[in-house]
């Protein structure tokens, strides 16, 4: 795992509580500590994703540092949030921007 | 150590690694701090639950909004509703994996759990050794080889992974997603 890591930089998103029709999304965060096979396997498997996508976002989260895996109600991104946490992913949602 | 069989994990483990997995796998319950008394006043209680200094702990306990939304408030509210359920969810699989880590074999299930905790595991190590970026890991291991020290606590870490890829290679051929 050699690929250059951006830190998520939290300060820079846009306000995004205003605009209340924006779509939410999820966003995994690259971590040096989280085995890519096991990334993988936890997007095919909480997201029902084929190999093929769920390693192409894997893939994107390590060379981009981050990927939106989900999107949807900010309810439905709370419950992928804290499904991708039990799995010991870095996950945050946000407003779609 | 870890092989497929008749759609179990067959687990050979070297009693000196199922030592390390029983210390780790423990020190992880321990770090998630006791059982709530009441789970459903627990779930009731309206009072905000603190981020952790910990960061350890902070890895295993994410935010689950940037800072800036809602100025804070989005994350904290996320963290009160989210936080035992999370702490509940990685204390089952740290003890799923002591309760079955003397078997011969593990369900789908199990293993599953496995991958889990020693997960948690390797996040707790990552950030006790200090691991940021992709490459820190191997930065360090380079370190202490030029040095000539030991380096225990990245063995341990390195030990895991291996673990873990075995796990995962074994689920993919017998329960592939």
């Amino acid at each position: 795992m050699t690929a250059p890591v951006i830190t998520p930089e939290r300060t820079d998103e846009p306000d995004i509580t205003e605009v209340p029709d924006r779509p939410w999304v999820t966003i995994v965060w690259n971590d040096p500590v989280n085995l890519m096979s096991y990334v993988r396997r936890v997007f095919q498997k909480l997201f029902g994703y084929s190999l093929e996508k769920a390693n192409q976002l894997m893939l994107q989260v390590h060379h981009e540092g981050k990927a939106v895996v989900s999107n949807g109600t900010r309810e439905q991104m709370e419950a992928d949030v804290q499904a991708l946490h039990a799995h010991g992913l870095w996950a945050t949602l946000s407003q779609d921007s | 150590m870890v092989a497929a069989h008749d759609g179990e994990v067959a687990l050979a483990l070297p009693p000196e690694y199922r030592a390390l997995v029983q210390a780790l796998v423990s020190e992880t319950v321990e770090l998630l701090g006791p059982v709530p008394d009441d789970p459903i006043a627990a779930v009731l209680d309206m009072s905000p639950v603190e981020r952790p200094d910990d960061p350890v702990l902070r890895r295993l306990l994410p935010d689950g909004y940037a800072d800036d939304v809602d100025e804070g408030a989005a994350a904290s509210e996320f963290r009160r509703l989210t936080d035992g359920d999370l702490r509940a969810g990685k204390r089952a699989d740290a003890q799923r994996v002591l309760a079955t880590v003397g078997d011969a074999s593990l369900s789908v299930d199990d293993a599953e759990a496995w991958t889990r905790a020693l997960n948690d595991v390797r996040l707790a190590l990552g950030a006790r050794l200090g691991l940021e970026h992709d490459g820190d890991a191997e930065e360090r291991r380079g370190a202490s080889a030029r040095r000539g020290v030991a380096d225990p606590l990245l063995d341990v870490y390195e030990l895991f992974a291996y673990l873990q890829t075995l796990l995962i290679d074994v689920l993919d051929e017998i329960a592939p997603v």
